[in-house]
Order: C-alpha cells, then structure tokens, then sequence
C-alpha cells in the first residue's frame, strides 16, 4: 500500500514538475542560443501579384554565433549577401556592395528577424516585432508582426517555423499580398 | 573777445544737433559688403556676394545632437525638429526623417517622367521595356527586391531610380531613420529661418528658440547641442563683439578715468576730455552720410579707431597749464603744435577720399572730418565750458620723459641696430607679410569656422569654393542654359575633373526640356503594344503593368512642373538658392563638388559656348583678391598720405631736418610693429593696417611735442607729462583690447598697443630735443 501510494506520489509530483516547465518564448531563445554554427541548404519561393508564376531560388545559409550570416544563393544567378555585425555586403556579379545596417533601418529590421531568432535573442526580437509563439517543442511556430510603421509598410508579418533548435522554414508575408518562404533543409 | 565762447558754444550746439538730426533722420547703417568690392568685379560677382549674405542660402541653419547612443540621439533630433517645425521663425525644417522628406519624395515620383534625364522616346520602345523587365526579374530575386518592388508595377522602367541617382550623392548618412554624421556621433538637422542670415538680433532670437527647443525636447544627459551657418555666425560675430568690447571698454574707460583723474585734481576736465572726440564723431558720421546716404558698418568701426587720436587733445591742453592760467593762455602756447598734429592726421586721411572703393572713401571722410572736428572743438569750446584760472594746476610728475631720452641717447646705437633688423626682416619676408584670407578677419575663433565645415561635411552640404554661373534674361532662360552647362559637366566627371555639381534644374527643369521629355511618352494604344509584345516569354501577368500605363498617360496629358508646385516639399528652397535674379537678369549657380584639377576645370570652363554667358568663379581666391586689393589700395593710400604729411611738416616747422627728425621715429616704430608680427607668425591684415594709421597719427603727435619742448624749461615737464598722460590713457585702452578673445578686436589692440609704446620710446631716443637740451646743460 505504501509502495502504491509513493508510485502514485511520484507521478503526480513528476506531472506536476512537468506542467510546471511549458514551452515557451524563453525556452525556445535558450535552446537557439546554444547553437553555435550552422549551415544548410535552402530553397526559396516567392509569388508576386505581377507574375503568373512563382520565382524559384536556392543555395545554402550559413550561421555562426552571434552575429555572422551567409545567404550564398547559387540558382538562378549566384548572389552572396553576408552580414557581418553592423555590416551588410552584397556581391552580384563580380561586384561587392557594402553597406552599414545603422543606416538602413529597414533592412536592418528585416535583417535582425533571422539573426536574432537564430542567435536566440529575444530581447531584440520583442523590440522590433510583436512576438507569438505556437506549437510544440518539437513542432513551433513564431509569428513576428513589425512594431515600426515604416517596417510594416513592407512586411505584413514573418512566420518562422522550427523544431527543436532547427529554423525549418520563414515565411515573409507582404501588405501587398506577395509572399516568400525559404525552407532549410537541414542535412541529418 | 568777451563774446567769443558764447558764439563758440552756440555753433558747438548747432553743429552737434545738426548732425544728431542728419544722423538719426538720415543715415542708413549697412553691412552690405558690397561697398567693399573692388570696381572691377562683375556684375555676377556682387550679386553673388549679396545673395550669400542675404538670400536663401544665408538663411540655412545647421544644428547638431551629440553626445550618448545613436537610438537616443536619434530620438531627440525627432523631437527637436518637431517643436522647430511648429515655430513660425522656421519656413522648413527637416532631419531626414520620412514625415519630411516624403513630400520631396512623393512630388518626385508623381512627376518622374519629367524629372528624370532619361526620358526619351527610345525609353519606351518595345526594345527597351522587355530590357527593363528582364532586369526587373533579377531585381526582385535579389535583396534590393523589397524596396524596388513597391514601385515595380507603376515605374517598371525605373525613372525614380535614375532621378534619385543624381541626388543620393548629396544625401546625409542616415540611423535610425534620420540623418546622421557618418561616424553616427552626431544627429543632423538642416532649418530654413524665417529671419535674413544678416540679421543678427532675430538670428539671435531663432537660435535662442532652437535651444529652448531642444531643452523641450528633453534631451538624455549627456547631449548637447550644435548650430552653425551663416545667421549663427552672424549673431555670435555681434555678440562676440558686444560682449569683449562691452566689458573691455569698461575697464578701459575706468583706467582712462582714473589716470586723468589723477593728474588733473579737476572732475570737470576729465568729463570734457570726451567731449572733443564725441563731437568728432556725431559730425563725421553725420558728413559720411550726407555725402554717400549710407554709413558701412566697417566704416564705423576702422572709423572710431581712426579718430582715437583725437581722444588725446585736450589731453595735450589740460596737462599743460601752469597754476592760475586760462585755458585760452595755455592754447596759446600748445596750440601751434596742436594744429599741426590734428593736420598730419586730416592730410593723411585726404588721401583715402580719392579710394575707388566706397568703403575706404566713407573711412578717409569719417577720420577727415572727426579729427577736423575735434581739433576744432579742443581749440574753441573747450576754453569756454573748461574750470577756470582757479581750478588746481594738474599734477607734477616725480620724473621726466625729455630728461630719461636725453640719458637713452647714449644707447640710441641701440635703436638703429633694431630698426635696421626691423627693415631687413620685413625687406627678406615682404611676400609673407600679408593676411589676405577673409576668413581671418571673421570676429570668430577658428573652432567656430572648423564646426562650420564639419556640419556641412556631415550634411554633404557644398562647401562652396567652386562655382559656375550661367546668366540668362529670363529664370527659363537660365535654367535652359544650366542645363546645358551640365551635359559638359557630365563628361568632365567622366574625365575625372571633378565629382558632382547640384543644379536647380535638377530639381525643376526647364519647361523646354519638360516639353521634351513630355512629347517623348508613347500614346496610350502604342504604349499597350509595345508592353505586350515586351512582357512576351517573361512571367509578369498580362496587366501587372496596368498602374504603369496610367501614370504614363497622366503625366502625357498632365501640366508641366512649376515652381510653385515645390512648395513645402523643401525643394523650392534648393532651387531658390540656386536661382538668383535681379534687375531682370537671372543667375544659374552650379556648385562643383569634389574639384579635382582646377587648371583643367579653368580651361573647360573658358572653352563653353559664348552664348552660355557662362562664368567659373573661385569663391576663395576671389575673396582674397577682394581683400588683397582693398590691402594694396590701402596701402597706397597710405603711402600717399604720408608724402602730404611729410609736405605739411616742412610747411609747419619750416624746416626739413626738423621735419625728418619727427617722422623717423614713427615710421621707425611701424616697421619694427610690423617686424614684431612677422616675428610672431601672424599675418598682417587690414585691421593691423588701419590700426597702423592710427600709430602714425599718435606717433607723430608724440613726436611733434617732444620736439617743441625745451629741455630744462618749464614746458619740458608739461610736454613729459603731456606725453605721459596720451601715452598711457592710449596705451590702457588699446591694451585692454589686445586682451580680447575676438581676433579683430585684439589685433587693433595689439597693434596700436605695442606701435605706441615704440613710437614713444623712439621719440624718447631720437627726439630733437635732447640734441638741444645738451647744448642747455
């Protein structure tokens, strides 16, 4: 009797410490800290109200804590756009434009919705969009919604999607209707 | 005789209300620089010298955040603008931010077929629009995408891209959204005033509500704020001044009030020591006035140094009376030599009336008929309002400057082997004497010029050096002209001569050119095919391009851009300071930037079609061309005033050697000054020229009266305490204004400080006198 009452006692306490760690934002930003370098290969689709078909890109993305990403886009044309801190490069063609994201509030706010999910920063992620979070451990789902008017004006919402500390998919919707996803193909 | 001083105060009287009424009912104070333009510049030289003083461009301002993060600083330049924006003393504020710049942008891209230089009919063609979507494509995969695509449907042929091109050179860096310096120390702001950059108490007053707005703004600890442009430089040039000359002047008047105070023992006489000099000046300001209808206010300014020689007249009268004498005794006695003094200075000053520039002209007749005027106030009003034969005998002094030359005779060895090195030095560096950089002679210190520069490096404002002018009849005409100039311009950057102009017809071109690029856009129903056949094998849906063809067909059918229809965008204001128009002509400014070779710009520029009526002008070597011929015409002047004062001394002490012998130490004294401001480094500019006439005329005083006493007599103890007295009421005034921090103020200080201490000592050696008083003893 007194073995059943202590298996019965221990499953409740175990329940209970289990209800007591859901999964949350601030888990999730703890599990993506951890991961210190990344690279995988991607595809990209995106559809726009002007065209009758969608475009199709792919390549690889590389990432190295905490703040170094590589879009390396190999198909149809090849174009590497780099961030490296403050700093925004894009080589097309042979060419290299570089330019500081402190100058371009814009696309440093895009910017930063792929490195600061990535980096597990969710400081800056919550400074910048609203955040929601969905799904399991194993199966979640941030929605970001820009804060700043000017952002907004260009990005409806950005649909990250994930599961354990795996980026799986990012989708950008835009006012206007068109729409990307990149989906990362993850190798193991 | 007994009814003299009655007639003498009453045409005293008459005299100064006279002036007082001329003045204050007449006289027009400018600070037109113009007066001071040599002749010889164009007609498109001193309108440009106007505009920059008073039109669009004088009025820009340029303020500053520094200090803290970027995000706060970013913050408060917000706020600050939108507090600037609410004050009617603002026309237009902006800091980069898109609630400003979005009106210029908007405007833009509704006149784009217009505005961009690559609008031609060949832009429409089947050819060039499948080009256009084919790189289209590309753009959107890239990462530029986003932006790009917002306009895709409605100028897929990129004519926003191709305006904004020509401008985004001239773009401030940009954080958070508004403009910054590219180190990001420092948020930017640019603002319109309402107020002339002349105007320097309502300068004042805008700058004072800039800075109650930023302390409105509730800037974080730390943050400070910066202004410059021309209306600060104006309102601080006034404060400076004020504030040093205010505040040195006081100090100056107390040390002068007590030295004469001291030696005369008489309330009265001190009060009227400043009678003569006053008088002086009411009336030549009056006479300036009368004969030119305005007064410049550097006349007035070179003029009251000027006529501070008279300051010592009746110093050389009160000092040498003797116990129980009138004054009428004692003039009696001075007056010969007096007269000659007050004379050298009118002769020397003739000279300057025959200058071809106005503003040295106005300065000959306001020292002429000061100095006249005082000398003659010395000699007739002063006896009928001065203490009578009762009041004390002024005080005796416990040496005597007659008696100390005559024991520095011996080392007057001395005094030639130093004038000799004066003359050799001034001789070997004669080239390098001269300051002629107008920046130099602004009121302001350096730091003030160096943040000037800054601000406008971090706006990528031109800092103008370089300019080209295009004149035409009409504002159309001039723009037409400049944008003919700029399609040379184009292939000179291509050359590399230089890195980019701005230009109003950027902004606003031509109507010809607007025709033009109107007539170029494709009818409706040609457009619709050669659209369709270009979008064919390309994905784009068959009426992505529809916006596209609406605006096209707008802008076909619309008016042309006017310059109304800038207004409040910010880009009426471009085009205004770089449209300058008067008396029915009209001036189109092309600021170069980035001047490379400016040999081969020079010769480009000579080579423009004739009926461009085009002009390149090089603002920095014009100014100092300005300043160097005012310099040299002064200088000139100078020259010729001092062979009439040699003339008049002979005609006075009938007496050549005599004569020499009381120019030498004057003359000796300004080369050594001169040799002293080489010595020191610093070049001499027209301030130390002017002050150098006024030593000369002191100088000469000091000489004419150490040559008149005898040694060993009574008038050698009155002529050493005569001297003593101008030597020191002179030497405390300008030596509390050699102490100013204004470099204007200090350099007439210094100048006429240490010019009269060596015209003194120099009289002290080589003073005739002396060669007497040992023949006496």
């Amino acid at each position: 009797m007194k073995r059943v009452a202590l298996a019965m006692f221990a499953a409740v306490a175990l329940q209970t410490a289990a209800q007591e760690q859901p999964w949350d934002f601030a888990q999730l930003m703890a599990q993506l800290a951890q991961v210190q370098a990344s690279k995988a290969r991607y595809s990209e689709v995106k559809r726009l109200a002007v065209l009758r078909e969608p475009l199709r890109f792919s390549g690889t993305l590389s990432y190295a804590r905490p703040a170094w990403i590589e879009k390396h886009q190999a198909l149809p044309f090849k174009e590497v756009i780099r961030v490296d801190g403050e700093l925004l490069s894009l080589e097309r063609e042979g060419k290299t434009r570089s330019v500081a994201l402190q100058g371009v509030p814009l696309i440093a706010a895009l910017v930063e919705s792929l490195r600061a999910t990535l980096a597990g920063d969710g400081a800056e992620l919550e400074r910048l969009y609203a955040v929601k979070l969905e799904g399991t451990r194993q199966r979640w789902t941030l929605k970001l919604v820009p804060r700043d008017f000017e952002v907004a004006g260009v990005v409806k919402s950005i649909g990250i999607a994930g599961s354990g500390s795996r980026v799986a998919r990012i989708e950008i919707l835009e006012p206007g209707g068109d729409s990307s996803v990149m989906t990362i193909h993850h190798e193991s | 005789m007994r009814h003299y001083p009655r007639a003498a105060l009453l045409a005293w009287f008459a005299l100064v209300a006279a002036s007082a009424w001329w003045t204050t009912r007449h006289a027009v104070f400018t600070n037109d620089l113009t007066a001071f333009l040599p002749a010889s510049s164009g007609r498109a030289e001193r309108l440009l010298v106007e505009q920059l003083r008073a039109g669009v461009a004088s009025r820009t301002l340029l303020v500053a955040i520094e200090g803290g993060e970027p995000a706060q600083l970013a913050r408060s330049s917000r706020e600050l603008a939108r507090s600037l924006a609410a004050d009617r003393r603002f026309e237009y504020v902006t800091n980069g931010a898109a609630e400003y710049t979005r009106p210029a942008r908007e405007l833009t891209f509704g006149n784009r077929y217009l505005l961009s230089p690559a609008v031609n009919a060949e832009r429409f063609s089947e050819e060039s629009l499948r080009q256009a979507l084919r790189e289209n494509l590309e753009q959107i995969g890239s990462f530029a995408g986003l932006a790009f695509k917002a306009t895709l449907a409605r100028d897929p042929t990129g004519e926003l891209m191709r305006i904004a091109e020509g401008a985004a050179q001239a773009a401030p860096a940009s954080r958070h959204g508004v403009w910054f310096s590219a180190d990001g120390k420092r948020a930017l702001l640019l603002a319109q005033t309402a107020a002339s950059g002349i105007d320097a108490v309502r300068q004042q007053d805008t700058l004072d509500a800039v800075a109650l707005a930023f302390v409105g703004a509730r800037a974080a600890p730390g943050q400070s704020l910066l202004a410059s442009g021309p209306g600060v430089f104006a309102a601080r040039t006034r404060a400076a001044i004020r504030q040093d000359s205010q505040w040195l002047t006081g100090i100056a008047s107390v040390l002068v009030v007590l030295i004469l105070a001291f030696v005369y023992r008489s309330p009265g006489a001190v009060a009227l020591s400043a009678l003569p000099v006053l008088t002086g000046l009411l009336v030549g300001v009056a006479a300036v006035s009368l004969v030119f209808g305005s007064v410049h206010g550097i006349t007035l300014a070179f003029g009251i140094t000027l006529i501070g020689e008279a300051v010592d007249y009746p110093s050389y009268v009160f000092t040498q009376r003797r116990s129980g004498e009138s004054m009428l005794e004692v003039l009696g006695r001075v007056w010969p030599t007096l007269r000659l003094a007050a004379l050298t200075t009118v002769f020397g000053s003739l000279t300057l009336l025959l200058s071809s520039l106005q503003g040295l002209s106005q300065l000959g007749v306001l020292s002429m008929v000061g100095v006249l005027v005082a000398g003659l106030v010395t000699r007739w009003v002063l006896p009928a309002v001065a203490p009578g034969r009762s009041a004390p005998p002024p005080r005796r002094l416990p040496f005597s400057l007659v008696r100390a030359g005559f024991a520095v005779r011996r080392a007057a060895w001395v005094f030639w082997v130093l004038l000799a090195a004066a003359l050799a030095l001034v001789v070997s560096r004669h080239d390098r004497i001269w300051d002629d950089d107008l920046a130099h002679l602004s009121p302001l210190p350096e730091s003030v010029r160096d943040l000037d520069g800054q601000l406008r490096a971090d706006l990528r404002a031109p800092n103008v050096r370089y300019l080209l002018m295009a004149s035409a009849t009409s504002r159309e005409a001039a723009l037409a002209g400049s944008e003919r100039v700029a399609l040379s311009l184009q292939d000179w950057m291509g050359e590399g001569v230089l890195e980019g102009f701005d230009l109003a017809a950027r902004y606003l071109p031509s109507a010809q050119t607007q025709e033009r690029r109107r007539a170029a856009l494709p009818e409706p129903e040609t457009l619709r095919r050669s659209l369709a056949k270009a979008q064919q094998g390309l994905p784009y849906r068959a009426d992505a391009f529809a916006p596209f063809q609406k605006d096209l067909e707008g802008a076909r059918r619309g008016p042309l851009l006017a310059l109304e229809d800038l207004r409040g965008t910010g880009l009426d204001l471009k085009v205004q300071s770089l449209l300058l128009s008067r008396d029915g002509e009209w001036q189109a400014l092309i600021p170069l930037r980035g001047v490379r070779d400016a040999a081969r710009l020079e010769s480009l520029a000579q080579r423009l079609p004739a009926d461009l009526h085009t002009i390149l002008l090089d603002l920095k070597s014009e100014s100092d061309r300005l300043i160097g011929g005012y310099r040299a015409q002064t200088l000139a002047f100078a020259g010729a005033g001092a062979f009439a004062i040699a003339v008049l001394l002979y005609v006075g002490l009938r007496d050549v050697r005599r004569a020499l012998w009381v120019m030498l130490p004057v003359y000796a004294a300004i080369a050594m000054t001169v040799a002293c401001f080489v010595v020191l480094g610093s070049g001499l500019s027209l301030f130390h020229l002017v002050s150098l006439l006024l030593v000369l005329g002191v100088g000469l005083n000091y000489a004419l009266f150490f040559n008149q006493a005898e040694a060993g007599t009574q008038s050698e103890r009155e002529t050493s305490l005569a001297l003593t007295v101008c030597f020191l009421t002179t030497f405390a005034a300008f030596g509390c204004l050699a102490t100013s921090r204004v470099p204007v103020l200090s350099a007439i200080g210094l100048t006429v400080s240490i010019g009269c201490a060596l015209s003194l000592v120099n009289a002290m050696v080589l003073g005739q006198v002396s060669a007497r008083g040992r023949r006496v003893a």
